[in-house]
């Protein structure tokens, strides 16, 4: 037999391999990126938990205070907000996974909405709490509870952001076929913000 | 053996894309399948060169198959090797695009219980009722006896976030070290802050 040309019309699979081995590469690099600075974060954090830690150990008469006269109601209500939160941004991933545009806009849209319910109740919070006179400057606890409590808040006020961001590439159908690195690099930091809560839930308002 | 001493054979070329022969270089990206000649019979007569078409004019149809037959078997090795090499191509591809399997799944098998919910929801629901449970053992009298079990539930809750909702159980371990280093340091740091006596020695 002799050579001959003959028009190929089967792609290589290998080529398809190769590429989807580069993407997966290129995802690890990201998330790594994005545990390092949430391990940065953990740092700010648990300085300022540890600071708490500190004066609720040396202090207890003051935090027991504090308790009686905030209730748990509203800042329970408000972890389970966080809680919610969390599931829905997870779930939004859930459905990307499965190729779903519309149903990841809705999960991360009732994200950004929980997220700002969170933040207003939060408000509400303060303004009671600086009702009974516990404000930043009124004692030594104040800055102590606000300033860990407040630098959460701004980072569920900077996640809202970002989920609308997110929905409106879902919208614009970005995340499709596979493409949904920017969903799980977004769940990364909000559920971040959803963990710190959880710690400081339990050290600032029920220890 | 004395010679060979001397003059060992020399250690062969590493293969790379610059030393191959053009003959090599120019199979690049292709399947051992498309490599292989194309049969000639499957080749209309207005596609093959004056001489092939003699050739094929030539065999008869007894030669035919027997050539076939003798192809075939010598092809069958190779194929199996080409099979095996794109299954594990494909199955690199299928996991590219679904990392989480379990994940999309809509049922989850817990304890060897099928909960007809996604795991996500499971992993909700099991926080909601840990975050009842603390609620609930705040509202008792402040003691060690529920100090533990508060800490305890928090870091349980805090886990099971990082493992399921951020993926920790499944993404390299690397992710969860560079997370937990700062969180020890922190906590060693919180513990040395603690034994400081806050009237001085």
């Amino acid at each position: 037999m002799s050579e001959m040309s003959i028009e190929h019309v089967q792609v290589d699979p290998r080529d398809d391999a190769a590429a989807a081995r580069h993407e997966a590469q290129h995802a690890d690099n990201l998330k790594f990126a994005m545990w390092l600075y949430l391990a940065s974060e953990v740092v700010i954090f648990t300085t300022l938990i540890a600071i708490f830690v500190i004066f609720r150990v040396n202090f207890p008469d003051r935090v027991e205070e504090v308790h009686q006269a905030s209730g748990l109601g509203l800042v329970g209500l408000n972890t389970f907000l966080l809680l919610t939160s969390s599931w829905t941004m997870v779930m939004g991933l859930r459905a990307i996974q499965k190729n779903d545009s519309k149903w990841l806009a809705r999960w991360i849209g009732a994200t950004a909405v929980l997220g700002t319910l969170f933040v207003m109740m939060q408000y509400v919070e303060y303004s009671h709490l600086a009702s009974e006179g516990i404000t930043l400057y009124s004692d030594a606890f104040g800055m102590r509870f606000y300033a860990p409590t407040a630098f959460h808040g701004a980072h569920v006020i900077a996640g809202v952001i970002w989920a609308i961001w997110v929905v409106n590439g879902a919208l614009k159908g970005k995340y499709k076929d596979g493409k949904y690195l920017g969903v799980e690099i977004f769940g990364l930091f909000w559920h971040f913000v959803d963990v710190v809560w959880i710690v400081l839930f339990t050290v600032i308002y029920l220890l | 053996m004395a010679d060979e001493q001397k003059n060992p054979t020399p250690a062969p070329t590493p293969f790379n894309e610059q030393n191959a022969p053009e003959s090599v270089k120019a199979t690049e990206g292709e399947s051992i399948r498309e490599l292989r000649d194309v049969p000639i019979e499957t080749v209309p007569d207005s596609k093959l060169a004056p001489e092939d078409q003699a050739v094929k004019a030539a065999e008869s149809p007894a030669a035919r198959e027997a050539r076939r037959a003798g192809e075939e078997t010598l092809n069958k090795p190779i194929e199996a090797i080409e099979d095996t090499v794109n299954a594990a191509d494909i199955r690199d591809q299928a996991k590219a695009a679904h990392p989480l399997p379990h994940a999309v799944a809509d049922d989850t098998v817990l304890f060897g219980y099928t909960i007809p919910l996604p795991l996500y929801t499971v992993i909700y629901v099991i926080l909601a009722a840990i975050t009842l449970l603390e609620v609930g053992i705040s509202s008792l009298p402040h003691s060690i006896l529920t100090t533990i079990p508060l800490i305890v539930c928090s870091a349980a809750k805090a886990v099971l976030v990082l493992l399921f909702y951020m993926h920790l159980r499944e993404d390299s371990k690397i992710f969860a070290f560079a997370i937990i280093l700062p969180m020890f340091i922190a906590l060693v740091a919180s513990i040395f802050l603690l034994t400081v006596p806050i009237k001085g020695y």
